[in-house]
């Protein structure tokens, strides 16, 4: 049959001969704009004692539940209000900021490492060890957070360590079924079996060749999952699991808010307004992320 | 898989039950073994993290009280025996006994039950229909205003705590407007604000998935041809892409599912609506080990369950899992 | 062509597209006539614009392209001026489609019978209770021996041949006094070519339809076709009947693809045709095969090429032809 009557066929645009213009990489005003003020929040929140704000801790009861600047009865110097103690709201947001950030990164962290362990475990060893894993993250992730998180911090008892250390372990499963997929695909590329045969380690293969390849879709998932610890950590601060007094964090000042919720709603009002604003710029630097190293993945 | 070349309509019929049997065995059993394993880890990560004992009784308690305590609730045994006797007991149905209110908690969980189903179940009515509504539309209308408009408020409502949302609606509906109640059960219109609130999440994730699945659907050549030959476009959506499109859906809310149980848990707090969530924040606050195990391991039961009807759905809507290839 | 009325009258259809990088032309000038029992095959390599022809003239054009020029009517009435909700109505009724991957343009989730009911549905030819037999006739027309078991089946239930009748059968079912065809017997098997072939001839020949067959397979053309039309860079560079063109072309394109085809190259080697299609763009001047034509001259380059005409429906765009009976 006649197919293809020229050798090499194909309409592609790529044949054509208009000059070559850079192209911007996609996303990177989306990375920026996202970005830059997460870094300013977190460098704020580290640099939290030695900024001119008012102390978080100092108690004045005087001032006690004045609420927002532009709301009557407020003013300047607690310009986002004062909680039942008479502290400055603004501060302990800044100060929450610390400890919410902090739990964050570290379980995001330590749960990229055990999940990217043994995602690539799975998806490069195959065979029994695969199914094993797999197995282990399908049963991870069929227990509800929340209640797992619950079970451990029930039997364990509160402290930072331990919330980071549930945090990561509810958080693990998830990297290990995206990089172990992404591993399979990468397997299968001829580089690795040129590697192979030519007699490298499995553990260098591994760690030299595979990694860096799913090193940006590790960046896009952690940068992602930065952002739901951010939430599990809150839910379980408010149920009172998480961060306790005196340690401030911003699920903590959900759950002291409540009560005072209806006398002085900024109480609730800023620190779950924090939490959704930072959680939607985390969203959208990991989509920008995204979009930046891996534009195939269709674009929305 | 070949077929008899004169078979008619009710050997293939006939045929059809097989494959689709095979297939909820296969799911069940996979279900059984992801249930046994998570069973297994949310056991080691309990026991073995630490003094459940000390924690119920508190610091300041004597050793020999929280000795006592062990004791009694059989903490003091070899862990490999309390595994063991932990799966066995689940198998049969003992989820133990609470130490707080002295019952057997599997009857204390099963008489919460009905409240926080309903709440759920409305809640997911509510993503579903809205959550696909707005994916739809936004799919249909890409770029348009309402596609942006959803695009932000899809993602505000998976970057907000659900509880912050919860207290949010109860001071303006309850508070300040005076149209619903803040909390409480018994009529319908103390549902309206926990489901609502409890539906946000799932309400964004369905709402994009739809928008994507659909988009994707409409790219397809036979949705090409259909308007090629002049089929109406509210047709086209309907009848011939929805139900494509719904196909990632329904694998989503299966997954999502475990959201909905977390979710619970801190809206039913919010509302003090008395389901399985506010008991296992009581339990929380009492420190009710053995309540909370048990929650646990009702709570990944209830995962595989939903799951498994969530596969029976997929088969229900896409024929290419339930029929099998005939010549 | 027979001097009748011209069912399908093409002129000077043009088709612009964007492109990061400008304006792309993949159609320019394209005329041609179809009457009832016409068969014309439109031929040209991947990247000739065949595809895009189609699309233009189905209204399917992407987002991003549009027709800039040229007229297209059908029975006389001009069609590209026309609102979407008019062409609707002649889409399907009047022209059926086919494409070429019969898997992917029959809807996986719905039955067959529901498939070309939708169509029936959609342009109202049969009354609501004859539609039953009139499907179970268009079937057994197309060869199947059990229509009510294909008619109650899925597509993936169907083998390729199988599923490619079927897809005539959805695009004829209204009886359209013309049907494209897009290279739909490529990703057949030869035997089932055969049949589909010998298909299509019936239409032209019992129904009296007019077939557009949109292809690469020049082979396929000369077994089936009346009429052909040779496209490249968008352009038509020569047209006629099939002893016109495939005994006696005049452009050198036309003669590189006999050339190419086993079939007709019995008495030379086998050449291909090296480089590939331009991808034409706004301000592009001269011949477009000039890159690849082992005749081009200076005067190739330099300006738009006219159309010499031989006779009604004959003729080639070259100034430097081959002389007939050079083949």
């Amino acid at each position: 049959m006649g197919e293809a009557l020229s050798p090499a066929a194909k309409a592609d645009s790529a044949a054509s001969t208009a000059p070559h213009r850079r192209v911007r990489h996609p996303g990177t005003v989306q990375v920026l704009a996202t970005g830059i003020p997460l870094l300013l929040l977190a460098a704020a929140a580290v640099a939290a004692p030695w900024l001119p704000i008012p102390d978080a801790g100092a108690i004045d009861l005087g001032s006690s539940l004045s609420p927002p600047v532009w709301a009557d009865g407020g003013g300047w110097d607690h310009v986002l209000g004062t909680d039942q103690l008479g502290r400055d709201l603004g501060a302990r947001l800044l100060w929450g900021a610390r400890l919410t950030l902090l739990i964050a990164f570290s379980s995001t962290i330590l749960g990229a490492i055990v999940g990217t362990t043994l995602g690539m475990l799975a998806g490069y060893v195959r065979g029994w060890t695969d199914f094993a894993i797999s197995r282990v993250i399908d049963a991870q992730l069929a227990i509800p957070f929340l209640l797992l998180a619950i079970t451990i911090m029930t039997a364990r008892g509160q402290s930072v360590g331990a919330i980071v250390a549930v945090l990561a372990i509810i958080g693990w499963a998830q990297y290990a079924r995206v990089i172990r997929s992404e591993v399979l695909t990468l397997r299968s590329r001829p580089f690795i079996l040129g590697l192979q045969i030519a007699g490298a380690s499995p553990a260098r293969i591994i760690f030299r060749h595979v990694l860096p390849n799913i090193a940006d879709t590790l960046l896009v998932l952690a940068t992602l999952q930065v952002g739901y610890v951010i939430l599990a950590e809150s839910a379980l601060s408010f149920i009172g699991l998480g961060v306790t007094s005196p340690d401030i964090s911003w699920g903590a000042m959900l759950a002291d808010g409540r009560e005072l919720m209806t006398s002085a709603w900024w109480l609730v009002a800023f620190p779950g307004l924090a939490i959704t604003l930072v959680v939607v710029l985390i969203s959208l630097l990991g989509d920008g992320l995204k979009a930046r190293y891996d534009p195939r993945a269709g674009a929305r | 898989m070949t077929a008899a070349p004169s078979s008619n309509v009710t050997a293939h019929g006939r045929r059809e039950i097989p494959a689709l049997g095979r297939f909820i065995a296969a799911r069940a059993a996979g279900g059984l073994l992801t249930l046994l394993l998570a069973l297994t880890i949310a056991f080691f990560l309990a026991r073995a993290a630490g003094d459940p004992a000390r924690q119920m009784l508190g610091s300041l308690a004597s050793d020999q009280a929280v000795a006592a305590l062990n004791r009694q609730l059989g903490y003091d045994r070899p862990l490999p025996v309390q595994y063991v006797s932990f799966i066995g007991d689940t198998l049969t149905g003992n989820f133990g006994e609470s130490l707080r209110y002295s019952r057997a908690n599997l009857a204390l969980i099963l008489d919460r039950f009905p409240a926080t189903l309903q709440l759920t179940a409305a809640a997911l009515l509510i993503a579903i229909v809205v959550g696909g509504l707005l994916g739809l539309l936004s799919a249909l209308r890409q770029g348009s205003l309402l596609d942006r408009i959803a695009n932000l408020g899809t993602l505000v409502l998976l970057s907000l705590p659900l509880f912050w949302l919860g207290l949010m609606l109860a001071e303006l509906f309850a508070v300040r407007f005076q149209l619903l109640p803040a909390g409480g059960y018994g009529e319908f219109r103390h549902l309206i604000l926990p489901a609502v609130t409890l539906s946000g999440y799932v309400l964004g994730q369905i709402a994009r998935l739809t928008r994507a699945s659909m988009i994707s659907v409409l790219r397809e050549p036979y949705i090409a041809l259909a308007r090629a030959h002049g089929i109406g476009a509210t047709r086209i959506a309907f009848v011939h892409a929805l139900r494509n499109a719904a196909l990632p859906v329904v694998t989503l809310i299966g997954v999502q599912s475990g959201m909905l149980m977390s979710g619970a848990v801190t809206v039913e707090f919010v509302f003090a609506w008395p389901g399985i969530g506010l008991l296992t924040t009581d339990a929380v606050l009492a420190r009710d080990v053995p309540l909370v195990q048990a929650l646990v391991v009702f709570g990944a039961i209830m995962f595989v369950a939903i799951n498994l009807v969530v596969d029976l759905a997929y088969a229900a809507i896409d024929p290419r899992i339930r029929a099998p290839r005939h010549g | 062509m027979s001097g009748a009325e011209p069912l399908l009258d093409v002129r000077g259809l043009c088709v612009e597209c964007d492109d990061p990088l400008g304006k792309i032309i993949p159609v320019e000038d394209l005329s041609f006539a179809l009457a009832a029992g016409d068969i014309v095959g439109l031929v040209g390599e991947s990247g000739s614009g065949k595809t895009t022809v189609l699309r233009g003239l189905t209204g399917q054009l992407d987002a991003n392209c549009r027709v800039i020029g040229g007229s297209v009517s059908f029975r006389g009435q001009e069609v590209l001026t026309r609102q979407a909700s008019h062409l609707d109505r002649i889409r399907g009724s009047e022209v059926g489609v086919i494409f070429q991957n019969a898997m992917t343009s029959l809807n996986p989730v719905l039955k067959v019978k529901t498939q070309i009911n939708e169509m029936l549905r959609a342009h109202d030819t049969i009354p609501h209770d004859q539609r039953p037999q009139w499907m179970r006739q268009q079937l057994a027309q197309l060869g199947f021996l059990d229509p009510d078991r294909v008619l109650g089946s899925y597509p993936h239930q169907l083998s390729g041949g199988m599923a490619q009748r079927v897809a005539i059968a959805v695009a004829t079912c209204c009886r359209p006094s013309i049907v494209f065809a897009d290279e739909c017997t490529t990703a057949l098997d030869v035997t089932v070519q055969a049949e589909v072939v010998r298909l299509m001839r019936d239409l032209a020949e019992q129904q009296g339809t007019a077939l557009l067959f949109i292809t690469h397979d020049l082979a396929l053309v000369a077994e089936l076709c009346t009429r052909v039309i040779v496209l490249y860079g968008g352009k038509v560079v020569e047209s006629g009947t099939i002893d016109q063109v495939m005994q006696a072309p005049h452009h050198p394109y036309t003669r590189a693809l006999l050339d190419a085809v086993p079939l007709f190259a019995e008495r030379r080697r086998l050449v291909g045709i090296a480089g590939l299609p331009p991808v034409v763009r706004e301000g592009f001047s001269g011949c477009r095969f000039a890159e690849r034509c082992e005749r081009a001259v200076a005067e190739c380059r330099a300006g738009a090429i006219p159309w010499t005409t031989l006779g009604p429906g004959h003729g080639y765009l070259c100034i430097r032809p081959l002389e007939a009976g050079a083949f």
